[in-house]
């Protein structure tokens, strides 16, 4: 097996800080040069999960949408739902999964808004459930002081 | 900018320096400042005709800049607080046309001291106590600043203590609905909550910094030496640099210190002593509500530049990744509460 695409981003980011910057005079160029190693070091922590997290999150919102679009009256919205959820895109490539990823949220914001004026708790909750998970996905603040040392 | 190409800038720039305060500057050095995606900022060291040399802050508009701000809003906010006692640098020259050196600028006299990272949780340590008093009494000077004789005031007139609040929302979502590259509900849910549920009109109308936080002063020891980064400048509802500097995204690791430096409560009776202002609480939570949505606004504009090209500074990148990250979670927290 070859070296993975991470292990390999992981130790250009390492070489870049360490071995280039020191390298470099000015102080302006070295301060830059460490922000896009920090950052190199950040996307390679996502990579692995992305296509997984994506597709976790689109099947939670489905399932949301799917079990509560029972609840909702407005038909210009049931149509919505209808329409995506029905959706099947056997692609796994991150793009795909985006595209269909970005139409959920679209969705799933005009749902939320409708529970809220019509005082759902119940599928309230539900939505934030869903909402802490997704942005457990992309959470990267836990990893400052990882970044500062 | 190549270090040559730097080097013609710095000698444009003594050159100009010369002529417009009317005595022969040497060019000795430039450095480009680090940090900062709306302007570019150099220190400009200049030997004048005694031979001593003199440091310069000269600060460039960007072609594409963070956030689109007036140059001249920045230098006269500056000068609402010349010779008082919010201390920030001294004013030389704001020059607004572009014919001169390529782009809008303005240049003033470098102050003593250094600027922490705002995610630095030992950053003022152990001055933390000293340096957290001076900071929010300084911001209640700025709140209570006298708006009769205020540069600024003359300069954006029209302001209603009424509607601060919605002006200011309007225009950071007008922000987001401009840049936003994808849809985000946790956001459009703290937008929502906004709009639904207003804070009491202010109670006064003050100068509002804009981007009053940790990372945006200088210090030296236990002394608060300037106040920096006017560029967001306006007049409103005082709470709203509250809300702002009291953001959790400023003290991340060590919440019950905003701005890593001295608790809430102590922060908060600090200010209301000094700016005689009294806080309603729920108009303060909307605010700092609010402050999380125009973060994000900011965040999700550098994102933007990024990915559009406009600007590849890297700065633009992780302000849309940690940064943004952050206010993201504690919009999370704040409305799950809610429920």
């Amino acid at each position: 097996m070859k070296p993975e695409i991470n292990t390999a981003l992981i130790t250009l980011a390492q070489e870049l800080i360490q071995r280039f910057s020191p390298l470099l005079q000015d102080e302006y160029e070295q301060s830059r040069l460490n922000s896009w190693g920090t950052l190199l070091l950040m996307a390679s922590m996502d990579l692995d999960k992305a296509a997984d997290n994506l597709i976790e999150q689109n099947k939670l919102i489905k399932t949301f949408l799917k079990k509560y679009s029972r609840k909702i009256i407005d038909r210009v919205l049931i149509q919505e739902i209808d329409l995506l959820i029905k959706v099947k895109r056997p692609k796994y490539d991150i793009s795909a999964l985006d595209e269909l990823n970005q139409e959920l949220r679209g969705t799933l914001v005009k749902t939320q808004a409708y529970f809220e004026k019509e005082s759902n708790p119940e599928a309230l909750k539900e939505i934030w459930k869903i909402l802490r998970i997704m942005h457990s996905h992309r959470k990267v603040s836990h990893l400052l002081a990882v970044l500062k040392s | 900018m190549e270090e040559n190409a730097t080097n013609i800038l710095g000698q444009e720039f003594s050159d100009f320096l010369s002529s417009k305060l009317n005595q022969q500057f040497k060019f000795l050095s430039i450095h480009r400042i680090f940090g900062g995606a709306s302007r570019e900022t150099y220190r400009v060291k200049l030997q004048d005709e005694e031979k001593k040399s003199q440091n310069f802050i000269y600060r460039r508009t960007q072609d594409s800049s963070l956030i689109e701000t007036d140059q001249k809003t920045e230098y006269v906010a500056y000068s609402d607080f010349q010779d008082t006692e919010v201390p920030v640098p001294k004013l030389i020259v704001l020059e607004e046309s572009s014919d001169k050196l390529g782009a809008p600028f303005l240049v003033m006299e470098e102050l003593s001291g250094v600027v922490a990272s705002p995610f630095d949780k030992e950053a003022y340590n152990p001055y933390q106590a000293e340096i957290g008093e001076q900071f929010w009494k300084i911001l209640g000077k700025i709140a209570s600043r006298d708006l009769d004789s205020s540069n600024l005031n003359k300069l954006l007139p029209n302001k209603n203590k009424n509607d601060c609040c919605t002006k200011e929302l309007n225009y950071w979502v007008n922000v987001i609905r401009k840049d936003s590259i994808g849809i985000e509900p946790i956001l459009e849910a703290a937008i929502r909550e906004l709009f639904r549920s207003k804070p009491l009109p202010a109670s006064r109308l003050s100068i509002v910094h804009g981007d009053y936080r940790n990372g945006n002063f200088l210090f030296e020891g236990k002394h608060v030496t300037g106040i920096l980064d006017w560029e967001m400048a306006h007049i409103g509802d005082p709470l709203e640099d509250l809300g702002w500097a009291l953001s959790e995204i400023w003290c991340w690791e060590k919440k019950e210190t905003p701005a890593y430096l001295i608790p809430r409560k102590e922060a908060l009776g600090i200010w209301t002593q000094e700016s005689q202002i009294e806080i309603d609480e729920d108009s303060l939570l909307w605010w700092e509500l609010f402050a999380c949505v125009k973060g994000l606004a900011i965040w999700i504009s550098a994102g933007h530049e990024f990915s559009t090209g406009k600007n590849s500074d890297p700065v633009n990148l992780f302000s849309a990744w940690l940064p943004g990250d952050i206010h993201t979670e504690i919009i999370l927290n704040k409305l799950e509460n809610l429920l």
